[in-house]
């Protein structure tokens, strides 16, 4: 591995523990600061209320920060290296720094099962890139099992101004046991479709039981297009069908697809996606789309499990559409 | 169901190809092929979507690639008619602020006709 860690050498991934909002600004300022003095691009992307507190103590120089708030980008924590590479590639060149906090108190089991891949998957996706990310960690207010997640996929923690390696941290892609669990199966209740060749009933089933369950117009949309990305991935990667279940939880609609294919490539929808490129640009927009996506692979079986939150009016975070719209031409 | 069609025709040195229904993975050898042959004729090239109600993005990589074919030979492929709320998938992926969409065939072809008449000035 002497090749790949001469290259890797600037990239750091480091869990930042603090203990409360009171020792949020104490833990982060020095990164902070440190990244603003180098002339970085520094991103931030964290819950907003978690910001308001850096912000409040960086004063004027928080204009230079370039902030998301990550309980919109991060809601799927699919969607966060996406955007980090994104910001990268905007200031190639120039050293980053990016304060990534994807597990905010209140969310679910299976949020944080994702946002624990999605830590795992920095350790793949960065290693090329001068990049230094940190990912503060709630000790008050997060459950143990969170931060021993945290503990297993970084390298290196810091907590109470003190930096040392992580005892739990083996391998860039390993990912905590239980997050690669298998789902268990949709209820008895659900729906279910199976599809081979035409994928109009596939979208037209998917459709029905979106507005069945008060779905938005334009989120059905995005959740029949989302389906039928799925679906195709079946038709052009195995040589079978595959079968579709959708059901409601008590704050979802569900859908999963089931194939018996496998995805071989880990960061497979979280790569950087040129607009004008022509790769496979499925999975990355289910991910944009959806507010949660569990995908299970191994030998002979896929399963991808999309999460469509209801009647909280929510939109994806791809905030960028509503801008990129105005652009068409009205002469 | 949506039903799917495509067929194309020349008008004024413009191809124009028009899909109707809609156009996913199983369709995607059909647009291509068709596109070739429109790429084949003319340089200025229009895809009619206005009648297209679904849209996915092997569809999308279909028009990127004739797009950058076209552009590479100084020819240019026009969008028209797509809505975003059908033709989700051109918007999520950045590609609408990027090509050249227009709200009508009627539109393109008035567009591609002044620009043709000016580049030929020179």
């Amino acid at each position: 591995m002497a090749g790949p860690a001469a290259v890797s050498r600037t990239f750091r991934h480091l869990a930042v523990l603090y203990r409360g909002r009171p020792g949020y600004a104490l833990a982060l300022r020095g990164f902070v600061r440190d990244s603003l003095a180098r002339d970085e691009s520094l991103l931030v992307a964290v819950p907003d209320r978690n910001a308001d507190l850096l912000r409040a103590d960086l004063g004027a120089e928080s204009s230079r920060v370039t902030w998301m708030d990550m309980t919109t980008l991060g809601r799927n924590p699919a969607r966060i290296i996406p955007a980090v590479l994104a910001f990268a590639a905007q200031y190639q060149g120039r050293e980053l720094t990016c304060v990534s906090e994807p597990v905010w108190p209140g969310r679910s089991a299976a949020e944080r099962q994702e946002a624990a891949r999605h830590e795992a998957l920095v350790n793949l996706a960065f290693r090329q890139i001068p990049a230094m990310i940190l990912c503060p960690y709630d000790t008050a207010a997060l459950p143990r099992s969170v931060i021993a997640d945290a503990a297993a996929t970084h390298p290196d923690l810091m907590s109470g101004g003190q930096e040392e390696a992580s005892a739990s941290y083996r391998d860039p892609a390993a990912l905590p046991a239980h997050c690669d669990r298998l789902l268990a199966s949709p209820p008895r209740r659900s729906g279910e479709l199976h599809y081979d060749s035409d994928l109009r009933p596939v979208r037209s089933f998917v459709a029905s039981a979106a507005e069945q369950a008060g779905l938005s117009a334009s989120r059905t949309a995005d959740l029949v297009l989302a389906i039928s990305e799925l679906a195709a991935n079946t038709l052009r990667h195995t040589g079978a069908g595959g079968t579709l279940h959708i059901w409601r939880s008590a704050k979802a609609l569900i859908c999963q697809v089931q194939d018996t294919g496998q995805i071989m490539d880990p960061l497979a929808g979280r790569r950087l996606q040129p607009a004008d490129g022509v790769g496979g640009k499925g999975l990355w927009l289910v991910n944009q789309v959806c507010d949660l996506v569990q995908t299970r692979t191994r030998q002979g079986s896929t399963t991808i499990r999309l999460h469509m939150r209801l009647g909280s009016g929510l939109s994806p975070a791809a905030g960028d559409r509503a801008a990129s719209d105005p652009s068409r031409r009205r002469p | 169901m949506e039903e799917f069609r495509l067929s194309s025709e020349s008008r004024d040195g413009v191809a124009i190809v028009k899909a109707q229904g809609y156009l996913d993975v199983t369709k995607r050898g059909e647009l291509d092929e068709l596109l070739t042959d429109a790429r084949r004729e003319q340089n200025w090239v229009i895809l009619d979507l206005t009648d297209v109600r679904f849209l996915d993005t092997s569809s999308v990589a279909v028009i990127v690639s004739h797009w950058k074919k076209l552009e590479a030979r100084g020819g240019k492929l026009m969008l028209a008619g797509a809505q975003q709320r059908y033709i989700r998938a051109l918007w999520i992926t950045g590609l609408a602020s990027r090509m050249s969409l227009y709200d009508d065939v009627e539109k393109a072809i008035a567009a591609a006709g002044s620009a043709r008449t000016a580049s030929s000035g020179d």
